[in-house]
């Protein structure tokens, strides 16, 4: 083989490695672009998290509209129901606009919606849209940690604000325009482990799905039930899309391994699979842990009577307690819900969408990307009396302070909320 | 020695299966081994109707999964309004039914194009019927009974066998049976495989082409319906896609494994895909392999063996 030839090969070589790397990280592509009419240049800002008011794009604002994208899984290997989150995702907003038409400045709030496919590269993609051909002011993300962790970062490298319920931070804590507005899974995890202990459980299984985005909750979890004295049996990852076999033979370990509770990050339909396979053997744990999407009454319908004893933390709290929490979810949603009953899916995008008009409020007429952030990062306390309170001090992107605590209820295939607020360490 | 030479690869699949069953109990992988044959009927119920359209026309069918998706969507609709059993032939009768459609309007008009145009037609189906079902009814998952409720039947080396898997896995043991006696020992099985090596001569012979490729798409359907109707109800429910998404790729491997022309390899070829992806989940030396070591550990399988024997376990050469 010649000379030029192995070079040849080896420069092909280093850039097939090259693009697998970057397609890893579920990002490529996404590098260094700018965002027509500012905010790029570098990224949303410092990462101490200081935004500069020079960069003060108003893009997506304007004198009668501000335009929010959401993206959420509603195809995929963990769908979410698409007519759930197309009527929920501006419920609040068209309340907002019915009940007080001068709040935010006399404008109205335009959602868009894209199915982001549970593919973080999907995601990526649907994020540049709404914010490029849609002239999305905010992102936000519906679910999904892999997903929110990848548009995350593209908002960052393009100055964007981007919300979402506190999932991972590994990834995230330097997203200098990201924002959890509920409490990640670490965070949670000193909660679930004490939780754990407090109801007499010793023998801990831990199953947490083999991503990147659950390191940190899988470390800190298995720290804080260490430091709780909680006897860890079995600690797996397991296929983030786990087939049939997979699923059983994780049973089969947990089971082997006598835990008596499992804490469970996953996907739901994993989380399903092993709950399932677990009843089919017999096997009766306890299911626990931080749940976005694992704690929707979905999970339920589908996964009765395999996932009767499952627990999760939560954003937000459930149906059971809403009108003694906010009033006006389930009223509005006989108003504009398109005569679909008010559910939870519907609620956790309230929640959302109920900080953020908190936040907007606060930055005040003069509404543009920086001051938003700004404004964020200056310590103030958003309480939407349905998320727990949410503060940022400078340069911290996880703002959570407490999360509620669901049981499952096979009986009605609905969560209840057990404890409401349960306060984070520190 | 001729002899020997043709039973070959039975030998092979023999000292093969005889080490694999040692190292598993040898190792304290034994749980995996009765796992991995639970789960792996299904890949391999799928496997034969894949094998079989394979045999009669040489196509890669990539729609075989919908067969069983629409077959359990149908299943889910109909058992709000009749009994199960009847729900389970209603559903199968659509699986049929999909099957001749799919046939008439796809595959017939584009008989004489090249097989990678009908793979490529194939896989449009299984595409579209995903999209028709996400437009009807989302993307949502949805909850599906079991035929046969008791789940302890048998307790086989620590893990439990419920009623629907014995079903499962006997259906699959009597199909994969009868099918090789039916292409073996009948005109009709002989005729389709002639059909499929030789169609003038075939029709020359008085025999219709087309209609034997009917009554062989309507037999992959109704494999493929069975699939799902006996084996997604052990998992739970299903969504959109189901059998394509989550059994299709395995039930190719399981395929291929077991010699894309025998339809007892697809039946091997399942178990075998079922029983390697259990261990690799449990046995400790995979522990550290990031990502899927199930399925990483099913394609080095895979590989050798088809490095040591190209036409698969089962299959014959050439």
């Amino acid at each position: 083989m010649s000379q030029r030839a192995r070079v040849a090969i080896l420069l092909l070589v280093v850039a097939l490695v090259g693009a697998a790397c970057g397609q890893k990280t579920g990002v490529a592509g996404t590098g260094g672009e700018v965002v027509a009419g500012g905010g790029g240049g570098g990224g949303g800002g410092t990462a101490s998290g200081q935004h500069e008011p020079d960069d003060n794009d108003t893009s997506g604002v304007s004198d009668s509209e501000i335009v929010i994208g959401v993206h959420a899984p509603v195809t995929g290997a963990s769908p979410l129901p698409q007519r759930t989150f197309d009527i929920g995702k501006d419920i609040y907003w068209q309340l907002l606009a019915a009940n007080e038409p001068d709040a935010l400045g006399g404008r109205r709030v335009r959602v868009v919606f894209r199915d982001d496919e549970f593919n973080p590269n999907r995601a990526v993609e649907v994020c540049r849209e709404m914010v490029e051909s849609e002239g999305a002011f905010i992102l936000v993300g519906g679910g999904g940690a892999d997903q929110i962790t990848a548009c995350a970062e593209y908002a960052a490298e393009n100055g964007v604000p981007y919300f979402s319920a506190g999932v991972n931070e590994a990834g995230l804590e330097e997203a200098s325009t990201y924002f959890a507005l509920s409490l990640t899974y670490a965070q949670q995890a000193p909660l679930i482990a004490q939780r754990i202990k407090d109801e007499g459980f010793e023998k801990v299984g831990v199953a947490v799905a083999d991503t990147p985005s659950f390191q940190d909750g899988h470390d800190a979890f298995v720290d804080a039930a260490e430091e709780a004295g909680l006897d860890i049996v079995a600690d797996d990852t397991i296929n983030k899309t786990a087939s049939e076999a997979e699923a059983l033979a994780e049973v089969q370990k947990l089971k082997d391994a006598d835990a008596e509770v499992v804490f469970i990050l996953t996907s739901p339909l994993v989380y399903l699979g092993i709950a399932g396979g677990a009843r089919n053997q017999n096997y009766d744990p306890v299911f626990i842990g931080p749940g976005i999407t694992s704690g929707l009454n979905q999970v339920l319908t589908f996964g009765c009577p395999g996932v009767a004893k499952g627990r999760f933390f939560s954003p937000f709290p459930e149906l059971d307690v809403i009108d003694e929490l906010d009033p006006d979810y389930v009223a509005a949603y006989e108003q504009f819900g398109q005569g679909e009953p008010a559910d939870d899916i519907g609620l956790a995008l309230w929640g959302l969408n109920k900080t953020i008009r908190l936040m907007f409020e606060a930055t005040g007429d003069e509404l543009g990307r920086a001051a938003l952030m700004n404004t964020i990062e200056g310590g103030e306390v958003f309480d939407s009396g349905v998320f727990a309170p949410v503060e940022f001090s400078d340069g911290e992107r996880f703002g959570g302070t407490a999360a509620h605590l669901l049981k499952a209820d096979c009986d009605t295939k609905l969560y209840s909320t057990e404890e409401q607020f349960v306060q984070a360490e520190g | 020695m001729d002899r020997l030479r043709e039973r070959q690869g039975q030998v092979i699949t023999a000292a093969v299966i005889t080490l694999l069953v040692l190292v598993l109990l040898a190792t304290g992988e034994k749980e995996s081994l009765v796992i991995g044959v639970i789960t792996g009927s299904a890949y391999g119920f799928l496997a034969l109707g894949l094998v079989l359209i394979y045999k009669s026309s040489g196509v890669f069918n990539f729609a075989q999964g919908e067969f069983g998706t629409v077959a359990v969507y149908t299943l889910y609709l109909l058992h709000f309004d009749v009994p199960y059993g009847f729900a389970l032939l209603g559903a199968l009768g659509v699986a049929v039914l999909m099957g001749v459609v799919v046939e008439r309007l796809v595959v017939r008009p584009l008989f004489d194009a090249p097989r990678v145009t009908l793979l490529v037609a194939t896989a449009g189906v299984a595409l579209l019927s995903i999209a028709v079902q996400i437009w009807f009814g989302e993307a949502t998952a949805r909850p599906v009974g079991r035929a046969l409720p008791t789940l302890d039947r048998f307790t086989v080396l620590g893990v439990q066998i419920s009623d629907q898997r014995l079903l499962l896995l006997g259906a699959l043991a009597i199909l994969a049976g009868l099918l090789a006696w039916f292409f073996n020992k009948t005109n009709l099985g002989l005729a389709i495989l002639g059909s499929s090596q030789e169609p003038t001569a075939t029709e020359l012979m008085g025999i219709s082409v087309k209609r034997l490729s009917t009554i062989v798409w309507a037999l992959a359907a109704l494999l493929g319906g069975l699939a799902g109707v006996l084996a997604v109800p052990e998992t739970g429910g299903f969504a959109p896609g189901v059998l394509t998404v989550a059994f299709l790729i395995p039930a190719f491997t399981a395929a291929v494994l077991g010699g894309m022309t025998s339809l007892p390899g697809a039946f091997l070829g399942g178990v075998i895909v079922g029983v390697v992806e259990a261990v690799a989940t449990s046995a400790p030396i995979f522990e550290d392999i990031p990502g899927s070591p199930g399925t990483l550990l099913v394609f080095v399988v895979l590989l050798i063996v088809l490095v040591a024997r190209p036409q698969g376990l089962l299959g014959k050469a050439g």
